[in-house]
Protein backbone atom coordinates (compact mmCIF):
# COMPACT_ATOMS: atom_id res chain seq x y z
CA UNK A 1 0.00 0.00 0.00
CA UNK A 2 0.98 3.82 -0.72
CA UNK A 3 0.51 6.23 1.44
CA UNK A 4 -0.42 10.08 0.45
CA UNK A 5 2.78 11.89 0.53
CA UNK A 6 2.66 13.84 4.00
CA UNK A 7 1.61 10.77 5.53
CA UNK A 8 4.57 8.50 4.07
CA UNK A 9 6.96 11.61 5.11
CA UNK A 10 5.54 11.47 8.76
CA UNK A 11 5.86 7.53 8.61
CA UNK A 12 9.51 7.80 6.94
CA UNK A 13 10.09 10.53 9.64
CA UNK A 14 9.14 7.95 12.40
CA UNK A 15 11.09 5.17 11.42
CA UNK A 16 14.25 7.57 11.79
CA UNK A 17 13.84 7.14 15.61
CA UNK A 18 15.52 4.61 17.65
CA UNK A 19 13.79 1.46 17.90
CA UNK A 20 11.01 2.23 15.63
CA UNK A 21 10.36 -0.42 12.48
CA UNK A 22 8.31 0.24 9.83
CA UNK A 23 5.49 -1.27 11.36
CA UNK A 24 5.48 0.94 14.70
CA UNK A 25 6.34 3.89 12.18
CA UNK A 26 3.14 3.30 10.60
CA UNK A 27 0.89 3.04 14.05
CA UNK A 28 2.52 6.26 15.15
CA UNK A 29 1.49 7.96 12.24
CA UNK A 30 -1.88 6.36 12.17
CA UNK A 31 -1.97 7.69 15.45
CA UNK A 32 -1.38 11.06 14.79
CA UNK A 33 -3.64 11.22 12.34
CA UNK A 34 -6.47 10.16 15.09
CA UNK A 35 -5.66 12.80 17.72
CA UNK A 36 -6.86 16.49 17.68
CA UNK A 37 -4.96 19.63 15.78
CA UNK A 38 -4.44 20.87 19.43
CA UNK A 39 -2.50 17.74 20.51
CA UNK A 40 -0.91 17.41 17.45
CA UNK A 41 0.30 21.01 17.57
CA UNK A 42 1.76 20.58 21.15
CA UNK A 43 3.45 17.39 20.04
CA UNK A 44 5.22 19.12 17.43
CA UNK A 45 5.96 22.29 19.38
CA UNK A 46 6.93 20.51 22.35
CA UNK A 47 10.05 18.53 19.84
CA UNK A 48 10.83 21.99 18.46
CA UNK A 49 11.15 23.40 22.11
CA UNK A 50 13.48 20.62 23.30
CA UNK A 51 15.73 21.59 20.24
CA UNK A 52 15.36 25.15 20.85
CA UNK A 53 15.72 25.70 24.79
CA UNK A 54 17.66 22.55 26.16
CA UNK A 55 21.67 22.64 26.15
CA UNK A 56 24.39 21.35 28.41
CA UNK A 57 25.31 22.53 31.63
CA UNK A 58 28.69 24.08 31.16
CA UNK A 59 29.95 22.89 34.64
CA UNK A 60 28.49 19.08 34.34
CA UNK A 61 27.47 18.46 30.44
CA UNK A 62 23.57 17.71 32.04
CA UNK A 63 20.66 18.66 30.16
CA UNK A 64 19.55 21.78 31.33
CA UNK A 65 17.41 24.41 30.22
CA UNK A 66 19.33 27.10 32.29
CA UNK A 67 22.22 28.33 32.07
CA UNK A 68 23.62 26.76 34.91
CA UNK A 69 21.22 22.83 35.45
CA UNK A 70 19.26 23.16 38.68
CA UNK A 71 21.74 20.45 40.17
CA UNK A 72 24.97 22.35 39.59
CA UNK A 73 22.96 25.43 41.13
CA UNK A 74 21.49 23.99 44.09
CA UNK A 75 23.49 25.26 46.88
CA UNK A 76 21.64 22.47 49.30
CA UNK A 77 23.64 20.14 47.42
CA UNK A 78 26.97 18.30 48.26
CA UNK A 79 29.52 20.16 46.46
CA UNK A 80 32.32 17.82 47.89
CA UNK A 81 30.80 15.01 46.14
CA UNK A 82 31.10 14.08 42.73
CA UNK A 83 29.24 11.00 40.86
CA UNK A 84 30.63 10.37 37.16
CA UNK A 85 28.51 8.83 34.52
CA UNK A 86 28.95 8.76 31.11
CA UNK A 87 25.13 9.63 29.85
CA UNK A 88 22.74 12.42 30.93
CA UNK A 89 19.99 9.61 31.33
CA UNK A 90 22.54 8.34 34.30
CA UNK A 91 22.03 11.04 36.09
CA UNK A 92 18.60 10.91 36.01
CA UNK A 93 18.45 6.95 36.91
CA UNK A 94 20.59 8.26 40.24
CA UNK A 95 18.37 10.97 41.18
CA UNK A 96 15.35 8.05 40.66
CA UNK A 97 16.61 6.96 43.81
CA UNK A 98 16.53 10.13 45.75
CA UNK A 99 19.63 9.00 47.77
CA UNK A 100 22.32 10.87 46.62
CA UNK A 101 22.87 14.37 46.98
CA UNK A 102 25.88 15.54 45.67
CA UNK A 103 26.99 17.00 42.13
CA UNK A 104 27.23 14.88 38.72
CA UNK A 105 29.76 14.82 35.64
CA UNK A 106 28.30 13.29 32.41
CA UNK A 107 31.21 11.86 30.38
CA UNK A 108 29.29 11.97 27.10
CA UNK A 109 30.17 8.38 26.10
CA UNK A 110 33.04 5.35 27.07
CA UNK A 111 35.87 4.40 26.60
CA UNK A 112 35.67 2.16 23.45
CA UNK A 113 38.42 1.64 20.77
CA UNK A 114 36.48 -1.07 18.43
CA UNK A 115 34.21 2.24 18.18
CA UNK A 116 37.29 5.25 17.83
CA UNK A 117 36.14 6.58 21.41
CA UNK A 118 39.42 7.10 23.13
CA UNK A 119 39.53 9.45 26.72
CA UNK A 120 40.33 12.68 24.76
CA UNK A 121 37.11 12.10 23.22
CA UNK A 122 35.26 12.17 26.63
CA UNK A 123 34.83 15.39 28.88
CA UNK A 124 37.80 14.08 31.28
CA UNK A 125 39.74 16.71 31.20
CA UNK A 126 36.75 19.25 31.74
CA UNK A 127 36.53 16.73 35.25
CA UNK A 128 39.68 17.57 36.37
CA UNK A 129 40.02 20.92 35.54
CA UNK A 130 36.55 20.76 38.07
CA UNK A 131 38.91 18.86 40.67
CA UNK A 132 41.91 21.55 40.34
CA UNK A 133 40.10 23.58 42.87
CA UNK A 134 40.10 21.14 45.80
CA UNK A 135 36.33 21.81 46.39
CA UNK A 136 35.68 18.15 45.54
CA UNK A 137 37.03 15.62 47.76
CA UNK A 138 35.45 12.31 46.70
CA UNK A 139 34.63 10.96 42.99
CA UNK A 140 32.20 8.29 42.52
CA UNK A 141 32.54 6.32 39.46
CA UNK A 142 29.30 5.74 38.43
CA UNK A 143 29.58 4.35 34.56
CA UNK A 144 27.73 0.95 33.76
CA UNK A 145 29.50 -2.52 34.83
CA UNK A 146 30.40 -2.73 30.97
CA UNK A 147 33.87 -3.67 29.69
CA UNK A 148 34.03 -0.11 28.22
CA UNK A 149 32.45 1.09 31.46
CA UNK A 150 34.88 -0.34 33.29
CA UNK A 151 37.46 0.53 31.34
CA UNK A 152 36.53 4.16 31.64
CA UNK A 153 36.09 3.71 35.58
CA UNK A 154 39.66 2.43 35.97
CA UNK A 155 41.23 5.04 33.50
CA UNK A 156 40.03 7.96 35.56
CA UNK A 157 40.44 6.67 38.89
CA UNK A 158 44.51 6.11 37.65
CA UNK A 159 44.37 9.40 36.14
CA UNK A 160 42.96 10.72 39.19
CA UNK A 161 45.40 9.15 41.62
CA UNK A 162 48.46 10.55 39.80
CA UNK A 163 46.97 13.95 39.65
CA UNK A 164 45.69 14.47 42.85
CA UNK A 165 46.90 11.23 45.48
CA UNK A 166 45.13 11.14 48.35
CA UNK A 167 43.37 14.46 48.21
CA UNK A 168 40.63 12.90 45.92
CA UNK A 169 38.94 9.98 47.36
CA UNK A 170 38.09 7.52 44.36
CA UNK A 171 35.11 4.80 44.77
CA UNK A 172 33.34 2.56 42.10
CA UNK A 173 29.78 2.51 42.43
CA UNK A 174 28.65 -1.23 43.96
CA UNK A 175 26.44 -2.25 41.09
CA UNK A 176 24.36 -4.39 43.15
CA UNK A 177 21.13 -6.57 42.22
CA UNK A 178 18.03 -5.16 40.02
CA UNK A 179 15.60 -4.07 43.27
CA UNK A 180 13.19 -6.82 43.66
CA UNK A 181 15.32 -9.74 42.06
CA UNK A 182 15.70 -12.39 43.61
CA UNK A 183 19.20 -13.55 43.78
CA UNK A 184 18.38 -16.95 41.98
CA UNK A 185 20.45 -18.09 39.05
CA UNK A 186 19.10 -15.45 36.84
CA UNK A 187 21.37 -13.19 38.79
CA UNK A 188 24.40 -15.24 38.78
CA UNK A 189 26.41 -12.83 36.24
CA UNK A 190 25.40 -9.99 38.33
CA UNK A 191 26.39 -11.58 41.73
CA UNK A 192 30.00 -12.40 39.94
CA UNK A 193 30.11 -9.30 38.59
CA UNK A 194 30.11 -7.83 42.26
CA UNK A 195 32.52 -10.36 43.51
CA UNK A 196 34.78 -9.66 40.90
CA UNK A 197 35.15 -5.96 41.68
CA UNK A 198 34.88 -5.99 45.43
CA UNK A 199 38.29 -5.04 46.14
CA UNK A 200 39.01 -2.75 42.87
CA UNK A 201 39.66 0.71 42.69
CA UNK B 1 19.21 -36.42 34.11
CA UNK B 2 16.78 -37.67 31.03
CA UNK B 3 15.20 -36.64 27.86
CA UNK B 4 12.12 -38.18 27.67
CA UNK B 5 10.46 -36.14 24.86
CA UNK B 6 12.07 -34.57 21.67
CA UNK B 7 10.21 -32.35 19.20
CA UNK B 8 11.69 -31.20 16.39
CA UNK B 9 10.08 -29.19 13.05
CA UNK B 10 11.79 -27.97 10.47
CA UNK B 11 15.03 -29.27 12.03
CA UNK B 12 17.94 -30.40 9.47
CA UNK B 13 16.23 -32.94 7.58
CA UNK B 14 13.20 -33.32 10.20
CA UNK B 15 10.20 -32.05 8.47
CA UNK B 16 7.71 -32.94 11.98
CA UNK B 17 9.41 -35.38 15.11
CA UNK B 18 7.70 -36.31 17.96
CA UNK B 19 10.05 -39.09 19.55
CA UNK B 20 9.99 -40.54 22.98
CA UNK B 21 12.95 -41.78 23.68
CA UNK B 22 14.09 -45.08 26.00
CA UNK B 23 14.89 -43.93 30.04
CA UNK B 24 18.30 -45.68 29.80
CA UNK B 25 20.59 -46.36 26.38
CA UNK B 26 18.83 -45.62 23.21
CA UNK B 27 20.69 -47.07 20.18
CA UNK B 28 19.87 -45.41 16.55
CA UNK B 29 20.25 -46.96 13.49
CA UNK B 30 20.23 -45.99 9.97
CA UNK B 31 22.39 -45.50 6.98
CA UNK B 32 23.88 -41.92 6.25
CA UNK B 33 22.28 -38.92 5.77
CA UNK B 34 19.00 -40.35 7.89
CA UNK B 35 18.81 -37.63 10.60
CA UNK B 36 20.64 -39.71 13.01
CA UNK B 37 23.43 -37.26 13.64
CA UNK B 38 20.84 -34.37 13.56
CA UNK B 39 18.81 -36.19 16.69
CA UNK B 40 22.33 -36.42 18.60
CA UNK B 41 23.11 -32.49 17.29
CA UNK B 42 19.35 -31.17 18.29
CA UNK B 43 19.96 -32.55 21.98
CA UNK B 44 23.55 -30.90 21.56
CA UNK B 45 21.97 -27.75 20.45
CA UNK B 46 19.43 -27.78 22.91
CA UNK B 47 22.25 -28.19 25.38
CA UNK B 48 24.84 -25.61 25.21
CA UNK B 49 22.69 -23.20 21.95
CA UNK B 50 25.27 -24.30 19.41
CA UNK B 51 25.91 -26.83 17.11
CA UNK B 52 28.95 -29.27 17.56
CA UNK B 53 28.90 -29.36 13.50
CA UNK B 54 28.32 -25.55 12.48
CA UNK B 55 29.27 -22.51 13.67
CA UNK B 56 25.98 -21.14 11.34
CA UNK B 57 23.06 -21.81 13.04
CA UNK B 58 20.84 -21.66 9.50
CA UNK B 59 22.23 -25.17 8.57
CA UNK B 60 19.64 -26.15 11.39
CA UNK B 61 16.83 -25.21 10.03
CA UNK B 62 15.25 -27.39 6.67
CA UNK B 63 15.93 -26.80 3.34
CA UNK B 64 12.63 -24.38 2.02
CA UNK B 65 11.62 -23.53 5.65
CA UNK B 66 11.42 -20.21 7.19
CA UNK B 67 12.08 -21.38 10.85
CA UNK B 68 13.00 -24.72 12.78
CA UNK B 69 12.14 -25.69 16.46
CA UNK B 70 13.61 -27.65 18.43
CA UNK B 71 12.35 -28.88 22.26
CA UNK B 72 12.68 -31.34 25.24
CA UNK B 73 11.62 -32.13 28.49
CA UNK B 74 13.95 -33.08 30.73
CA UNK B 75 13.76 -34.96 34.13
CA UNK B 76 16.07 -33.85 36.30
CA UNK B 77 16.89 -34.77 39.94
CA UNK B 78 18.47 -32.63 41.55
CA UNK B 79 16.45 -29.82 39.89
CA UNK B 80 13.22 -29.15 38.97
CA UNK B 81 11.80 -30.68 35.36
CA UNK B 82 11.87 -28.42 32.69
CA UNK B 83 10.81 -27.97 29.26
CA UNK B 84 13.53 -26.30 27.38
CA UNK B 85 13.23 -24.87 23.38
CA UNK B 86 15.07 -23.07 20.81
CA UNK B 87 13.28 -21.19 18.24
CA UNK B 88 15.40 -20.06 15.63
CA UNK B 89 14.10 -17.97 11.66
CA UNK B 90 16.14 -17.18 9.09
CA UNK B 91 14.79 -13.51 9.93
CA UNK B 92 14.70 -13.41 13.93
CA UNK B 93 17.58 -15.40 14.69
CA UNK B 94 17.17 -17.29 17.99
CA UNK B 95 15.54 -17.76 20.93
CA UNK B 96 16.08 -19.93 23.77
CA UNK B 97 12.96 -20.88 26.36
CA UNK B 98 13.44 -22.91 29.27
CA UNK B 99 9.48 -23.33 30.48
CA UNK B 100 8.18 -20.91 27.39
CA UNK B 101 10.19 -18.12 29.40
CA UNK B 102 12.57 -16.44 27.03
CA UNK B 103 16.42 -16.24 28.47
CA UNK B 104 18.13 -13.45 26.83
CA UNK B 105 21.57 -14.32 29.02
CA UNK B 106 23.68 -17.49 27.75
CA UNK B 107 24.57 -18.16 31.51
CA UNK B 108 20.85 -18.79 32.05
CA UNK B 109 20.13 -21.10 29.56
CA UNK B 110 23.46 -23.11 29.34
CA UNK B 111 24.04 -26.19 31.58
CA UNK B 112 20.32 -26.14 32.02
CA UNK B 113 20.39 -29.86 30.04
CA UNK B 114 23.26 -31.41 30.76
CA UNK B 115 24.74 -33.31 27.28
CA UNK B 116 28.37 -34.69 26.71
CA UNK B 117 28.70 -35.89 23.24
CA UNK B 118 31.33 -37.94 21.46
CA UNK B 119 32.04 -37.73 17.67
CA UNK B 120 34.78 -37.42 15.08
CA UNK B 121 34.88 -34.19 16.06
CA UNK B 122 36.15 -34.99 19.24
CA UNK B 123 39.20 -37.28 17.55
CA UNK B 124 40.72 -33.89 15.67
CA UNK B 125 40.12 -32.46 19.01
CA UNK B 126 43.35 -34.71 20.13
CA UNK B 127 45.37 -34.38 17.21
CA UNK B 128 44.24 -30.86 15.44
CA UNK B 129 45.19 -27.42 16.53
CA UNK B 130 45.77 -25.94 19.97
CA UNK B 131 42.31 -23.94 19.12
CA UNK B 132 40.23 -27.06 18.78
CA UNK B 133 41.42 -28.14 22.68
CA UNK B 134 40.45 -24.49 24.38
CA UNK B 135 37.10 -25.03 22.46
CA UNK B 136 36.77 -28.13 24.28
CA UNK B 137 37.58 -26.53 27.48
CA UNK B 138 35.59 -23.19 26.94
CA UNK B 139 32.24 -25.68 26.49
CA UNK B 140 32.82 -28.03 29.15
CA UNK B 141 33.59 -25.31 31.40
CA UNK B 142 30.38 -23.08 30.17
CA UNK B 143 28.44 -25.83 31.58
CA UNK B 144 29.31 -26.72 34.61
CA UNK B 145 30.38 -23.44 35.64
CA UNK B 146 28.33 -20.06 35.28
CA UNK B 147 31.56 -18.13 36.78
CA UNK B 148 33.71 -19.40 33.83
CA UNK B 149 31.52 -19.05 31.14
CA UNK B 150 30.86 -15.16 32.89
CA UNK B 151 34.27 -14.88 33.20
CA UNK B 152 35.03 -16.08 29.59
CA UNK B 153 32.92 -13.47 27.40
CA UNK B 154 34.22 -10.68 29.41
CA UNK B 155 37.67 -11.90 28.87
CA UNK B 156 36.74 -12.21 24.77
CA UNK B 157 35.62 -8.30 24.65
CA UNK B 158 38.00 -6.87 26.83
CA UNK B 159 40.69 -9.15 24.38
CA UNK B 160 38.61 -7.49 21.42
CA UNK B 161 39.05 -3.52 22.52
CA UNK B 162 43.13 -4.61 23.81
CA UNK B 163 43.96 -5.89 19.86
CA UNK B 164 41.86 -2.37 18.53
CA UNK B 165 43.78 0.04 20.94
CA UNK B 166 47.11 -1.91 20.01
CA UNK B 167 46.41 -1.06 16.36
CA UNK B 168 45.57 2.60 16.90
CA UNK B 169 48.66 3.04 19.51
CA UNK B 170 50.60 1.83 16.93
CA UNK B 171 49.18 4.29 14.22
CA UNK B 172 49.56 7.09 16.76
CA UNK B 173 45.74 7.48 17.38
CA UNK B 174 45.62 6.00 20.96
CA UNK B 175 47.82 7.13 24.10
CA UNK B 176 50.03 4.27 25.89
CA UNK B 177 47.56 4.77 28.72
CA UNK B 178 44.09 3.53 27.11
CA UNK B 179 46.11 -0.29 27.11
CA UNK B 180 46.77 0.42 31.45
CA UNK B 181 42.90 -0.45 32.03
CA UNK B 182 42.19 -3.03 29.92
CA UNK B 183 45.54 -4.90 30.44
CA UNK B 184 44.25 -5.18 34.36
CA UNK B 185 41.07 -5.69 33.01
CA UNK B 186 42.22 -8.68 30.53
CA UNK B 187 44.46 -10.30 33.57
CA UNK B 188 41.83 -10.19 36.06
CA UNK B 189 39.51 -12.25 33.52
CA UNK B 190 42.20 -14.09 32.11
CA UNK B 191 43.22 -15.51 35.68
CA UNK B 192 39.62 -16.85 36.56
CA UNK B 193 39.52 -18.34 33.30
CA UNK B 194 42.72 -19.99 33.48
CA UNK B 195 42.55 -20.68 37.47
CA UNK B 196 38.97 -22.95 36.07
CA UNK B 197 40.34 -23.98 33.25
CA UNK B 198 43.58 -25.33 35.73
CA UNK B 199 40.99 -26.94 38.16
CA UNK B 200 39.39 -28.55 35.68
CA UNK B 201 42.10 -30.08 33.96
CA UNK B 202 43.69 -31.38 37.29
CA UNK B 203 40.41 -33.28 37.70
CA UNK B 204 40.08 -34.59 33.97
CA UNK B 205 43.59 -35.83 34.11
CA UNK B 206 42.89 -38.18 36.92
CA UNK B 207 39.60 -38.98 35.73
CA UNK B 208 40.83 -39.64 31.98
CA UNK B 209 43.67 -41.58 32.91
CA UNK B 210 40.92 -44.20 34.86
CA UNK B 211 38.58 -44.15 31.57
CA UNK B 212 41.63 -44.81 29.21
CA UNK B 213 42.31 -47.73 31.12
CA UNK B 214 38.80 -49.45 30.79
CA UNK B 215 39.28 -48.73 26.81
CA UNK B 216 42.95 -49.54 25.99
CA UNK B 217 44.81 -53.30 26.00
CA UNK B 218 47.94 -53.46 28.07
CA UNK B 219 49.13 -50.83 30.64
CA UNK B 220 49.20 -47.97 28.83
CA UNK B 221 48.85 -44.72 31.06
CA UNK B 222 47.29 -41.95 29.71
CA UNK B 223 48.17 -38.15 31.35
CA UNK B 224 46.61 -35.03 30.57
CA UNK B 225 48.23 -31.30 31.05
CA UNK B 226 47.50 -28.08 31.12
CA UNK B 227 50.06 -25.89 29.45
CA UNK B 228 49.11 -22.06 30.29
CA UNK B 229 49.89 -19.30 28.54
CA UNK B 230 52.36 -17.98 31.26
CA UNK B 231 53.10 -20.04 34.36
CA UNK B 232 51.06 -20.11 37.01
CA UNK B 233 53.39 -20.06 40.45
CA UNK B 234 51.14 -20.84 43.49
CA UNK B 235 47.64 -21.23 41.13
CA UNK B 236 45.51 -19.00 42.97
CA UNK B 237 43.64 -15.84 41.17
CA UNK B 238 46.01 -13.06 42.51
CA UNK B 239 49.33 -14.99 41.42
CA UNK B 240 47.94 -15.75 37.63
CA UNK B 241 46.87 -12.28 37.64
CA UNK B 242 50.20 -10.61 38.33
CA UNK B 243 51.93 -13.51 35.86
CA UNK B 244 49.64 -12.09 33.25
CA UNK B 245 50.03 -8.47 34.06
CA UNK B 246 53.66 -9.20 34.02
CA UNK B 247 53.83 -11.15 30.90
CA UNK B 248 51.59 -8.62 29.02
CA UNK B 249 54.08 -5.64 29.90
CA UNK B 250 56.84 -7.83 28.92
CA UNK B 251 55.05 -8.52 25.36
CA UNK B 252 53.27 -4.97 25.15
CA UNK B 253 55.80 -3.72 22.47
CA UNK B 254 55.78 -6.71 20.65
CA UNK B 255 52.29 -6.46 20.87
CA UNK B 256 51.80 -2.92 19.48
CA UNK B 257 53.51 -3.86 16.56
CA UNK B 258 51.46 -6.89 15.85
CA UNK B 259 48.22 -5.00 16.75
CA UNK B 260 47.52 -8.74 18.42
CA UNK B 261 47.70 -9.33 22.43
CA UNK B 262 50.60 -12.61 22.30
CA UNK B 263 49.61 -13.26 25.86
CA UNK B 264 46.58 -14.49 27.60
CA UNK B 265 44.19 -18.18 27.77
CA UNK B 266 43.19 -17.79 24.09
CA UNK B 267 47.14 -18.91 23.56
CA UNK B 268 46.65 -22.16 25.81
CA UNK B 269 46.86 -25.57 25.25
CA UNK B 270 46.45 -28.83 26.46
CA UNK B 271 49.11 -31.59 26.42
CA UNK B 272 48.28 -35.59 26.21
CA UNK B 273 50.71 -38.02 26.77
CA UNK B 274 50.56 -41.74 26.68
CA UNK B 275 53.30 -43.78 28.65
CA UNK B 276 55.44 -39.96 28.27
CA UNK B 277 55.31 -40.02 24.43
CA UNK B 278 53.03 -36.76 23.21
CA UNK B 279 49.24 -38.52 21.78
CA UNK B 280 49.24 -35.56 18.88
CA UNK B 281 52.33 -35.94 17.03
CA UNK B 282 53.05 -39.94 18.19
CA UNK B 283 50.51 -42.04 18.84
CA UNK B 284 48.36 -43.91 16.70
CA UNK B 285 45.46 -43.50 15.42
CA UNK B 286 43.61 -46.14 17.81
CA UNK B 287 45.54 -44.66 20.54
CA UNK B 288 44.32 -40.98 19.32
CA UNK B 289 40.70 -42.24 19.22
CA UNK B 290 40.83 -43.45 22.64
CA UNK B 291 42.68 -40.56 23.87
CA UNK B 292 39.41 -38.65 22.91
CA UNK B 293 36.73 -41.25 24.14
CA UNK B 294 38.19 -40.90 27.48
CA UNK B 295 38.79 -37.70 27.52
CA UNK B 296 34.66 -37.48 26.72
CA UNK B 297 33.77 -40.00 29.07
CA UNK B 298 35.60 -38.37 31.72
CA UNK B 299 34.20 -35.36 31.20
CA UNK B 300 30.98 -37.07 31.78
CA UNK B 301 32.25 -37.93 35.23
CA UNK B 302 32.91 -34.46 36.09
CA UNK B 303 29.54 -32.83 34.94
CA UNK B 304 27.95 -35.84 37.05
CA UNK B 305 30.14 -35.27 39.75
CA UNK B 306 29.85 -30.82 39.56
CA UNK B 307 25.99 -31.17 38.46
CA UNK B 308 25.18 -33.56 41.04
CA UNK B 309 23.35 -35.94 38.56
CA UNK B 310 24.14 -37.65 35.58
CA UNK B 311 24.64 -36.04 32.07
CA UNK B 312 22.45 -37.45 28.82
CA UNK B 313 25.82 -39.61 26.73
CA UNK B 314 25.55 -38.75 22.98
CA UNK B 315 28.03 -41.57 21.46
CA UNK B 316 27.44 -40.17 17.37
CA UNK B 317 28.74 -43.22 15.04
CA UNK B 318 31.15 -44.53 17.26
CA UNK B 319 31.61 -47.98 14.63
CA UNK B 320 33.54 -45.52 12.30
CA UNK B 321 35.42 -44.18 15.05
CA UNK B 322 36.38 -47.25 17.27
CA UNK B 323 37.35 -50.96 17.07
CA UNK B 324 34.93 -53.30 18.91
CA UNK B 325 36.63 -53.33 22.08
CA UNK B 326 36.72 -49.91 22.46
CA UNK B 327 32.92 -50.02 21.43
CA UNK B 328 32.67 -52.19 24.18
CA UNK B 329 34.18 -50.12 26.79
CA UNK B 330 32.02 -47.25 25.32
CA UNK B 331 29.17 -49.02 25.74
CA UNK B 332 29.89 -50.40 29.32
CA UNK B 333 30.32 -46.94 30.07
CA UNK B 334 27.12 -45.88 29.36
CA UNK B 335 25.80 -48.48 30.66
CA UNK B 336 27.07 -46.83 34.28
CA UNK B 337 23.65 -44.99 34.89
CA UNK B 338 24.02 -41.90 32.02
CA UNK B 339 20.71 -41.94 29.79
CA UNK B 340 22.27 -42.62 25.88
CA UNK B 341 21.91 -42.34 22.48
CA UNK B 342 24.38 -43.90 20.34
CA UNK B 343 24.29 -44.23 16.51
CA UNK B 344 25.43 -46.46 13.87
CA UNK B 345 24.84 -47.44 10.42
CA UNK B 346 24.41 -51.12 11.62
CA UNK B 347 23.24 -53.01 14.54
CA UNK B 348 25.80 -56.05 13.73
CA UNK B 349 28.60 -53.56 14.43
CA UNK B 350 27.36 -52.57 17.96
CA UNK B 351 27.81 -54.80 21.01
CA UNK B 352 24.56 -53.75 22.32
CA UNK B 353 23.86 -56.80 24.83
CA UNK B 354 26.47 -54.09 26.71
CA UNK B 355 24.38 -51.76 27.27
CA UNK B 356 21.71 -53.76 29.29
CA UNK B 357 17.96 -52.11 29.03
CA UNK B 358 17.90 -50.51 25.83
CA UNK B 359 15.26 -49.02 22.80
CA UNK B 360 16.25 -49.31 19.25
CA UNK B 361 15.10 -47.03 17.00
CA UNK B 362 15.88 -47.44 12.76
CA UNK B 363 16.01 -43.10 11.64
CA UNK B 364 15.12 -43.36 7.95
CA UNK B 365 14.24 -39.73 5.57
CA UNK B 366 13.49 -37.50 8.64
CA UNK B 367 11.83 -40.03 10.60
CA UNK B 368 12.27 -41.97 13.69
CA UNK B 369 10.38 -46.01 14.07
CA UNK B 370 11.00 -48.09 17.31
CA UNK B 371 12.26 -51.78 16.13
ZN1 LIG C 1 25.27 21.11 35.89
Amino acid sequence: MRFAKPLAKLVAEFEKLPGIGPKSAQRLAFHILRISDDQARALAEAVLDVKERIKTCPVCFNFTDQELCEICADPERDHSLLCVVAEPRDVAAVEKTNEYRGLYHVLGGVISPMDGIGPDALRIQELFARLADGTVREVILATNPTIEGDTTAMYIAREIRSTFGDNVRVTRIAHGMPVGSDMDYADQATLIHALQWRREI
Amino acid sequence: MQVDHICLIHFRNYDKLDFIPHQRANVIVGRNAQGKSALLEALYFLSTSKSHRTNRDSELIQLGSEYARASANVRRETRPDITIEIALSRVQGKSCLIDNKKKNRLPDFVGQLNVVIFSSFDVEMVRGEPALRRRFLDLELSQISAHYLYALSRYRRTLEQRNRALKLVNIGQAHLKTLEPLDQLLATYGASVMVKRGEFLAKLNITAQEAYRGLAAGNEMLEVNYKPCVPMAGGGPEEVMRSLLNGLAEKRDVDIVRGSTSIGPHRDDVEMRINGVGVRDYASQGQQRSTALALKLAEAMIVRESVGESPVLLLDDVCAELDMQRRSGALAFAARGFQSFVTTTSLEELPVGVLGEVGVFEVSAGAVTQL
